[in-house]
């Protein structure tokens, strides 16, 4: 019967040959570490997002007068609606440490190279609608925190050259953060993450072309792939099982751990918060917002410090494969932006001081000297360690990826 | 979020200056009793200003305090009546200039929670000049409580009391939830290591049959 069934589908649908194509024969490198799991617990999180999110949206009101007491009628009188908000509000953390661990694993084995730079650039489309709708969600409690923050945000595109205070009002649909703005950030946030299951179907199809980049950076022969599944799909599933565990523990024992105190408090557009910060996520970011004197080169540099990682394809001019594995200077400047993006985080929580303000710019100018660095230093690595000999696994890791690409991508 | 940033400080080898006098680190009675108790010292004393708006009579029960007890407590107020102060918007703006904060979410919404609360309550100090202020937030409305409560004659010590318990009733309040979301915890984590420990050998397994 079940045979049957399946032979009739195939005859109207390529079941049989989609489960081939993308699971049971898709070849992936056997050599893929644990940094290689953080795509899978990034779909995760999207699917954990949607339904949780959608409880939510059953019983919560878009409305300034009744979105605050409608958050805590959820926590209080919804049955579990306090899992359902404290799984959704703990999620969006999760959801950003899970993706930019994925970064950081691209940039420490340069995954974002040639096959892949369509992966990369899919991905940052993600990053920045991932931003979005996070921005716009944090706005629906309606806390002090929720709306002051969304007030400077807005507030940033006044930037705009000429018609700036127009946009500003045409975001806002109104002259300051209000119902108007809460309702229409309720709707696109419930929006976004569609498009974002579209933008992931995107990023699948050219991962399934191009194939999974590997710790040693560079395309294997056959024989060294095995299928997806039951491989990795086996080896996926444990790590979502620890990954769980560390977020379920947040969830149940630390819940307030990622919201602001602040933000317990109901939003009043007359009392402004001494000390306004956004979520942890965007800190690096505001850090460097608040570095630039002038509000306009803030809003660029800002801008471009989120941007400039589209570029890493081309600045990145190294051909040695491996990323960071081969290469001690790019693993001393991975390793230089790892720290800096912790500072800068810890300049943007903290309320402004000199001193601060200070380090907020070293640390700025280090972030962008990186990216400005890189193509002159991958250039350099790369022929001091031609000279030097390279060990000859990698030369001929690098022969074989040549006689690949003579052959054809694929 | 504390920690986290405290962490970050080491990193950098910074610490952050304090501006304002440091909350006091109490240890508190947190049994069932004590937050019966500070229920009683809330709904008496504090709702005589405040409310508790998103709090019924009847989560009190979430608090572990009986269904007589419930009753004794909300008088002539329905079960699901919010616990609302007897003195209306209007009037607490004409007292004290504003609407005095509502009081269900006060522990969750300050850092320190119910260190928070009790350092706030018993910071009040007379000073030189005769006007009394809190040292914590001078520039609150509200009125030094505990001052007039021992101005009748009562012991300050007993007092004390009573607001220790009111701030762990205002931190069960906050949060009242707390105690079934950890007892449900308990049992996630628990099946969730379950399934992983399982999930390990079942990996273990299938990458045995990897071919070569």
């Amino acid at each position: 019967m079940g045979k049957r069934l399946v032979e009739w589908v195939d005859r109207r649908f390529p079941l049989t040959t989609f489960i081939k194509h993308e699971l049971t024969e898709y070849p992936t490198p056997r050599n893929l570490s644990i940094w290689w799991t953080f795509g899978f617990f990034a779909g995760f999180m999207l699917v954990l997002q949607i339904v949780s999110g959608v409880f939510l949206a059953m019983h919560y009101k878009p409305d300034a007068t009744l979105a605050f007491a409608s958050v805590e009628h959820i926590m209080r009188d919804v049955n579990y609606g306090w899992l359902l908000r404290y799984i959704h509000s703990t999620g969006a953390s999760a959801f950003f440490i899970v993706i930019y661990i994925h970064m950081a694993r691209t940039l420490y084995y340069g995954s974002f190279r040639a096959p892949r730079e369509l992966m990369w650039w899919t991905g940052q489309v993600l990053l920045l609608s991932l931003m979005a709708t996070a921005f716009m969600g944090y706005l629906l409690p309606w806390g002090q925190m929720s709306y002051w923050g969304a007030q400077v945000i807005t507030n940033l595109f006044r930037a705009t050259p000429f018609i700036g205070d127009q946009v500003v009002i045409w975001l806002r649909g109104d002259f300051v953060v209000g119902d108007a703005t809460l309702q229409r950030f309720f709707a696109l946030h419930f929006l976004f993450p569609f498009l974002i299951c579209g933008l992931v179907m995107i990023h699948l199809v050219a991962l399934h072309f191009v194939k999974s980049s590997n710790p040693s950076g560079i395309n294997l022969a056959d024989k060294d792939n095995i299928p997806f599944h039951p491989y990795f799909t086996a080896k996926d599933f444990y790590g979502l099982g620890i990954f769980l565990i560390i977020f379920f523990y947040f969830v149940f024992f630390h819940p307030e751990y990622f919201i602001e105190e602040a933000n317990n408090i109901p939003a009043n557009p007359l009392v402004t918060p001494p000390h306004i910060v956004p979520e942890w996520y965007f800190l690096p970011f505001y850090a460097i917002l608040r570095a630039i004197p002038d509000f306009a080169g803030g809003v660029v540099a800002m801008t471009l410090s989120i941007m400039v990682f589209a570029l890493m394809p081309y600045l990145d001019r190294c051909k040695i494969p491996g990323g960071s594995r081969y290469r001690p200077v790019y693993r001393a400047m991975f390793l230089i932006f790892a720290i800096d993006i912790v500072a800068l985080s810890y300049v943007g929580y903290e309320p402004p001081s000199e001193t601060l303000a200070v380090v907020g710019q070293v640390a700025t100018a280090i972030y962008f000297s990186l990216f400005l660095l890189l193509p002159f230093a991958s250039k350099w690595e790369d022929q001091w360690l031609r000279k030097r000999g390279l060990p000859k696994p990698v030369v001929e890791m690098m022969e074989s990826e040549q006689r690949q690409r003579a052959a054809g991508w694929r | 979020m504390r920690s986290l940033i405290a962490v970050m400080a080491l990193f950098l080898g910074l610490t952050a200056s304090a501006s304002e006098k440091p909350v006091a680190k109490i240890e508190f009675d947190r049994s069932t009793e004590a937050i019966h108790r500070g229920a009683e010292v809330v709904l008496n004393v504090c709702m005589g200003c405040h409310s508790l708006r998103y709090m019924r009579y009847q989560d009190l029960r979430f608090a572990g305090i009986a269904e007589p007890e419930i009753t004794k407590l909300r008088g002539e107020h329905a079960p699901d009546d919010s616990l609302l102060s007897a003195m209306d918007d209007a009037a607490a703006s004409e007292s004290f200039g504003r609407i005095p904060p509502d009081q269900s979410t006060l522990a969750k919404a300050r850092e320190g929670g119910a260190n928070y609360i009790y350092s706030f309550v018993t910071s009040f100090a007379l000073e030189s000049d005769g006007s009394v202020v809190n040292r914590m937030k001078p520039e609150t409305r509200m009125p030094d409580v505990l001052g007039y409560a021992t101005s009748s004659g009562t012991d300050r010590a007993a007092i004390e009391g009573q607001i220790r318990d009111a701030a762990v009733f205002l931190e069960w309040a906050s949060d009242p939830r707390a105690g079934e979301r950890r007892t449900l915890g308990r049992y996630v984590i628990a099946y969730l290591i379950l399934v992983t420990v399982l999930l390990y050998f079942v990996k273990r397994r299938v990458w045995k049959g990897i071919p070569s």
